[in-house]
């Protein structure tokens, strides 16, 4: 029961680490989608938006042989209207910039971590399989010694001729 | 066949199949072959019983040998068959140069 309860928690608690690295692993991108997602919609209020020019129009036209005439007050206003425009764009150029360079750096980091800890993991796995083949060959030496001292010591009191007389030494490999 | 030929001869296939297990190219029944030898040329039971060590039989070490070629039971049998093949090599060379020599005295 104990046991059971323990493996459930371990259970737990390996998903919660899982689902913490996957959060970790995906902020650069959410955070990009939040800014970049914020700033179109801002564009699009501020395209919807009029800037109407700041003066009254009455005092900014003119009429000259029937014709009308933009004054330079009417001009200066629908300048100082676009800058006004240009103004509250800024910063949303600006998020926009710094999430992206946001988005490639930690994009980036990520990926230069993970090239560098799969590089690491797979060097590391490299060396075990090496040890684990020296230390092989090295048992396999070492019995290679034993087995041919025993063998050799097992059989120095008999005369190999007497083994061999009467031996079937035409066996061949079935 | 004198008796020269008969154990250059017994030499030669007995290194054949040891060959073949040391390499890892024989088949399962190789072994078994190679045990055959063993009991043919006078090994004790108890050597014999020794080279399998932690295994009880041939076709265990075959199986072992198949699924992971580097552990360290395996490369322990392995051992043991070089080292029972060399000691073998030797201890018939050896009784050759002397059937040699008596038969040069013999002359």
């Amino acid at each position: 029961m104990s046991g059971n309860s323990t493996k459930n928690a371990s259970r737990w608690m390996t998903n919660l680490k899982e689902g913490w690295y996957f959060l970790l692993k995906h902020i650069p991108l959410l955070l990009f989608l939040l800014l970049f997602t914020g700033a179109i919609i801002a564009c699009v209020f501020f395209c919807l938006a009029k800037f109407n020019p700041l003066t009254n129009i009455e005092y900014v036209i003119k009429c000259v042989d029937n014709e009308e005439i933009n004054t330079l007050v009417y001009n200066t206003s629908r300048l100082e209207g676009m800058v006004v425009v240009l103004q509250r764009m800024l910063p949303i150029f600006v998020s926009l910039l710094i999430a992206v360079i946001l988005f490639l750096t930690w994009k980036h980091g990520e990926m230069a971590k993970s090239t560098a800890r799969n590089e690491i993991e797979s060097n590391f796995q490299s060396y075990v399989d090496r040890l684990t083949r020296i230390e092989a060959d090295a048992k396999q030496k070492l019995s290679e010694i034993e087995a041919q001292h025993t063998m050799m010591m097992a059989m120095k009191d008999q005369t190999l001729g007497e083994l061999l007389t009467g031996v079937d030494l035409n066996l061949r490999q079935e | 066949m004198d008796e020269i030929q008969k154990l250059t001869a017994f030499l030669d296939a007995f290194n054949s199949v040891s060959n073949k297990i040391t390499s890892n190219i024989c088949a399962k029944n190789c072994y078994e072959v190679f045990e055959k030898y063993l009991r043919n040329i006078g090994v004790p039971s108890d050597l014999i019983d020794n080279i399998l060590g932690e295994f009880d039989s041939w076709e265990e070490v075959y199986e072992a040998r198949s699924r992971d070629e580097y552990s360290i039971p395996v490369n322990a049998v392995i051992g043991k068959v070089k080292g029972i093949t060399n000691a073998i090599n030797h201890m018939v060379k050896v009784h050759i140069k002397t059937i040699e020599q008596r038969d040069s005295i013999d002359v």
